[in-house]
């Protein structure tokens, strides 16, 4: 898998974790590090430093996510 | 009072209902029986509307210092808050009453120490590009 799409499968289960249900945390939160541990695997980097590393690219996915989010409402809004 | 010529800048108001909740929530956590359920329910809607308030106004916006300020201690208690309702539901089992597991607020914990890092961890660009060429290759 390409490294972009990658990335992109972390940050939107990253993504799920912050924004599920409280009674969905534990299952996505499993599901993004099992992600994260996939990719660190023989590697000398640990999950807590991959996801540090990644900081900067999820804020930005998040913004992204909620921009898309807005629009979608906004055309709802606009249907007669 | 400001000079002539200088706006204070407009603090969010979500930031204050943050700031109200958390201490609220403080109070009936020190309550003599606290009631668990409840405060489970309180701690998540906390952090959903953290969550909101961090993407409008640190994330999103051009934040104050006052803000960044704001936000670091919301993170704080936050966490702290969580560690104390894991405690309790170590020691008293409330599924009965409520959907929420001690496996969920651990990884809502976890959620909110990554986000800590995140923000106020301190990698530097260089050892960022390190790591994610070492695990992703290079760009």
């Amino acid at each position: 898998m390409p490294r972009e799409e990658r990335i992109e499968a972390i940050l939107a289960a990253w993504y799920e974790l912050e924004q599920c249900a409280p009674w969905e945390k534990a299952k996505w939160r499993d599901q993004r590090n099992a992600l994260v541990d996939k990719e660190i695997a023989g590697t000398k980097s640990c999950r807590q430093e991959l996801l540090e590393a990644l900081g900067s690219r999820f804020r930005d996915y998040k913004l992204a996510r909620r921009k898309e989010h807005q629009s979608k409402m906004a055309q709802i809004l606009r249907r007669p | 009072m400001n000079e002539p010529g200088v706006v204070e800048p407009l603090r969010s108001a979500r930031w204050d209902a943050v700031a109200f909740l958390a201490e609220k929530n403080a109070k009936d956590m020190a309550a003599p029986q606290p009631n668990l359920p409840f405060l489970l329910v309180a701690w998540f809607r906390q952090i959903e509307i953290f969550h909101d308030a961090e993407t409008e106004r640190i994330i999103g916006g051009s934040p104050t210092d006052e803000e960044r300020q704001a936000h670091r201690q919301a993170l704080a208690m936050l966490i702290w808050q969580g560690e104390s309702l894991g405690g309790c539901l170590r020691e008293h089992d409330v599924s009965a009453q409520v959907a929420i597991k001690l496996s969920d607020v651990e990884a809502a914990l976890e959620e909110l120490y990554d986000r800590q890092r995140v923000f106020y961890g301190g990698m530097t660009e260089e050892r960022r590009a390190q790591v994610l060429n070492e695990v992703f290759g290079a760009s």
